[in-house]
């Protein structure tokens, strides 16, 4: 094929060009550690990629959420826990109270201690995690329970029966807190035919000042009902607190497999990049060398 | 046969040879020049004249008179040219495109975690840790920095997408001024070169100069040549004759009902549609991808803003309001905003389902879900419709990617043909130098020789 001058200057020209700009891609990719820097570097995979970053953003958020709500449930049964030992003692001062043994003074200071426990319980009730009350359903600005002395009912509930759900999985969301209506039958709410456990201790303090057993003994089956109630709660915080700890584990396990997706997307092969790369600076050595014995004078400078 | 045939025949080759010479020296001259075709000068032998009164012998017709010029060859290939013309403008359009589709891709996309996408992610974190915290006044104030970001960054986009668009649109103006000025000078080119071919001379140089205009042309609006039978080629713009002859239309460039600039012909205001090169480029770019780009983001910002006032009108704030709008209703991509009851008050965010339930956070947590459920009218989720998009504008850009790659390399062989038949080469330009020195040198030894020997006649024949 005929060549002329230009076609040479051309050639040399074209190829450096190539050379370099293969040379810039790989820069670029060294340089940034993606394999991936603009969707048109690899459509598909930057889409892909999209959607990982898009999902990781979603489990570290429920992450976060369980991570909450396991706090809050922590609380919970630290409250709950000391509740039931309150009302066990409170049991324990009503057998003591109960029958011919125990004189006036004796039962005197007994309701004493009742009033303290009940108190005591109140002042639980109105336990908050971070400013907001547990035990209020969704009433968690204001404490829910309002101690009002000597009067009947002895505690006012301003609560409600609000369930808080937080959202640990795509499909999954749990409740974390126990509305103070369900946890002390506030109002009938967990057992219509029951009083609440503080007009239960009041009507114990009564009872023990009255010397009336049968009263004592009507209070302490309520105590008993309301202890039962107590205690399956708190089993239910204790699986609510495993079912969070095993989400938090599998959420950890699905963050990591989307990191490594997300990685074996848009990463580079950093070796392999290298090794490219010092191959294009090779073809480009070459590339100028001969460019260089192309742009010597030919004939024309010869002649004459 | 005439007393100074020798001598005539001698300086024939003299003269032809420096003509030779001067062709040769044209060719050296323009090695550089775009779209000059080499030329190869045409030696021919001269007939024989008759011989002057001797009798009609096999001998006397025999002897030639010399050399002389035939023609002055353009070297070249007219189908070469034309299908090198029309890759240039297939290039040309994908090259315009491509460039305009890597500054949308970089509008789109600045970098990983920096997109529309990451924004709303944010923005649904946000609603996400409200549910949890529906009491929270920096969650809430959170949240509202969160759909300030969304909105912001829709119109954002927008307002960089139309602006890539009027930008290419400022271009057209003068690209029509270019054509024109073009076309009229073919125009010309065409009467001169009429005239010359007229007179039988060859207008080697005009005829290179018209080819660069065509080429050009065809460059800008993808034009092509059609050559009747015998005569000047047309250039054809559309079906209509953009140049013919003497005669070249005008291209005007008005704005059209979109606001944007429509090309049209002068003469009666009908549009053209460009077939192709640089026009037909940008055209599919501003009139097609942009305002395809701008639909979608528009139906992801109305689903938004409806699908989440829909529930947030439905939900309770701290302040007990309710029937509140979350975005400015009714809007899309280009005015998406936070409505001013929530600018002016975190508290009116509604979290709750009921009045005075400061700690339900169920609306926010159902607005939370919003991310992952397929509201868009295509069954995909807001997240889905902006990762398509995404995707799809790198596909573009790497389609053109492949149309340049491939005409580029068709274009790139085509040149180097061209080239090959119609460039300059020094070596041979010098090589044939040195073949026309010699040739003058021994003609003018010819003629010294002729010249003695008529001397010998004239000044020592019959002298006493």
């Amino acid at each position: 094929m005929r060549i002329s001058t230009a076609m040479m200057a051309h050639s040399v020209q074209t190829y450096l060009g190539r050379a370099t700009e293969n040379m810039f891609k790989i820069q670029e990719q060294a340089a940034s550690g993606l394999r991936i820097n603009r969707p048109s570097d690899d459509p598909t995979g930057a889409q892909y990629a999209a959607v990982l970053r898009s999902a990781q953003a979603e489990v570290v958020q429920y992450q976060r959420n369980a991570e909450e709500g396991t706090q809050f449930l922590k609380t919970t049964d630290a409250a709950l826990a000391g509740i039931v030992d309150m009302v066990r003692s409170a049991r324990d001062s009503a057998l003591a109270g109960a029958g011919n043994g125990a004189s006036r003074e004796a039962r005197s200071a007994l309701a004493s201690n009742i009033e303290q426990i009940s108190n005591a319980i109140a002042r639980v009730a109105n336990s908050d995690e971070a400013g907001r009350f547990i035990f209020g359903g969704f009433k968690t600005v204001a404490p829910p329970f309002a101690v009002n002395a000597g009067a009947v009912p002895p505690v006012i509930y301003s609560g409600d029966s609000g369930i808080m759900m937080f959202q640990i999985g795509r499909a999954s969301n749990v409740a974390v807190n126990l509305p103070g209506d369900q946890v002390f039958n506030m109002n009938g709410e967990a057992n219509p035919a029951m009083p609440d456990l503080f007009s239960t201790l009041n009507d114990l303090k009564t009872a023990l000042l009255a010397g009336d057993d049968a009263a004592i003994n009507t209070a302490t089956t309520q105590l008993d009902d309301h202890l039962a109630r107590l205690i399956s709660m708190r089993g239910e915080v204790g699986s609510r607190q495993q079912g969070m700890e095993l989400a938090v584990n599998q959420l950890s396990a699905v963050e990591f497999s989307l990191k490594a997706s997300l990685s074996k997307t848009e990463d580079a092969d950093l070796v392999k990049v290298m090794i490219d790369l010092q191959q294009q600076q090779n073809t480009y050595q070459a590339t100028v060398n001969v460019a260089a014995i192309l742009s010597r004078p030919g004939l024309w400078a010869r002649l004459g | 046969m005439s007393t100074f045939t020798g001598i005539i025949t001698a300086l024939s080759s003299l003269q032809a040879h420096m003509q030779a010479m001067d062709t040769a020296g044209h060719n050296v001259a323009n090695v550089n020049t775009l779209g000059y075709r080499r030329q190869e000068v045409r030696f021919s032998a001269r007939g024989a004249y008759p011989s002057a009164g001797s009798a009609q012998g096999s001998m006397a017709e025999l002897i030639g008179n010399g050399v002389t010029i035939d023609s002055i060859r353009r070297a070249q290939d007219e189908f070469l040219n034309l299908h090198f013309n029309s890759t240039g403008g297939e290039l040309s359009r994908w090259t315009t495109a491509q460039n305009a589709l890597k500054e949308i891709e970089s509008i789109m996309a600045p970098g990983p975690g920096f997109d529309l996408g990451a924004t709303m992610d944010k923005f649904w974190d946000a609603w996400q840790f409200l549910s949890t915290n529906p009491e929270d006044m920096s969650a809430r104030s959170a949240l509202r920095a969160n759909g300030i970001a969304v909105a912001s960054s829709f119109r954002d986009l927008v307002q960089r997408l139309r602006w890539s668009a009027s930008n290419i649109d400022s271009t057209i103006e003068n690209t029509v001024e270019e054509i024109n000025r073009a076309t009229s000078q073919i125009a010309g080119l065409n009467r001169d070169i009429s005239l010359a071919l007229g007179e039988g001379r060859q207008p080697n140089d005009l005829l290179d100069q018209r080819d660069v205009l065509f080429q050009r042309i065809a460059e800008i609006t993808g034009a092509t040549l059609i050559t009747p039978a015998g005569g000047q080629p047309i250039l054809n713009l559309n079906g209509k004759a953009l140049v013919q002859g003497n005669l070249a239309l005008e291209l005007t460039a008005e704005p059209g009902a979109s606001g944007y600039m429509e090309v049209k012909w002068a003469d009666d205001g009908s549009a053209v549609v460009m077939q192709g090169g640089e026009l037909a480029g940008k055209f599919q770019v501003r009139d097609q991808m942009i305002p395809q780009y701008l639909s979608q983001l528009d139906d992801m910002a109305a689903t938004l803003v409806s699908q989440v006032n829909a529930l947030h009108e439905q939900g309770f704030g701290l302040d007990n309001q309710t029937d509140l709008d979350f975005f400015t209703p009714g809007t899309n991509a280009a005015n998406i905003a936070v409505d001013d009851a929530i600018l002016n008050d975190v508290r009116a965010i509604a979290t709750a389902a009921a009045a005075d339930s400061p700690g339900d956070g169920s609306m926010a947590l159902a607005i939370a879900a919003l991310r992952t459920q397929p509201v868009m009218a295509g069954g995909t989720s807001i997240n889905q419709a902006w990762q398509y998009l995404y995707g799809s504008v790198g596909n573009d850009v790497k389609v053109a990617e492949d149309y340049i790659n491939s005409a580029q390399l068709i274009h790139d062989q085509l040149s180097s043909r061209q080239q090959s038949i119609s460039g300059v080469s020094l070596d041979e330009e010098m090589a044939q130098m040195v073949q026309y020195q010699h040739a003058y040198d021994a003609a003018a030894r010819v003629l010294t020789v002729a010249d003695e020997m008529l001397g010998t006649i004239i000044e020592q024949m019959g002298v006493h």
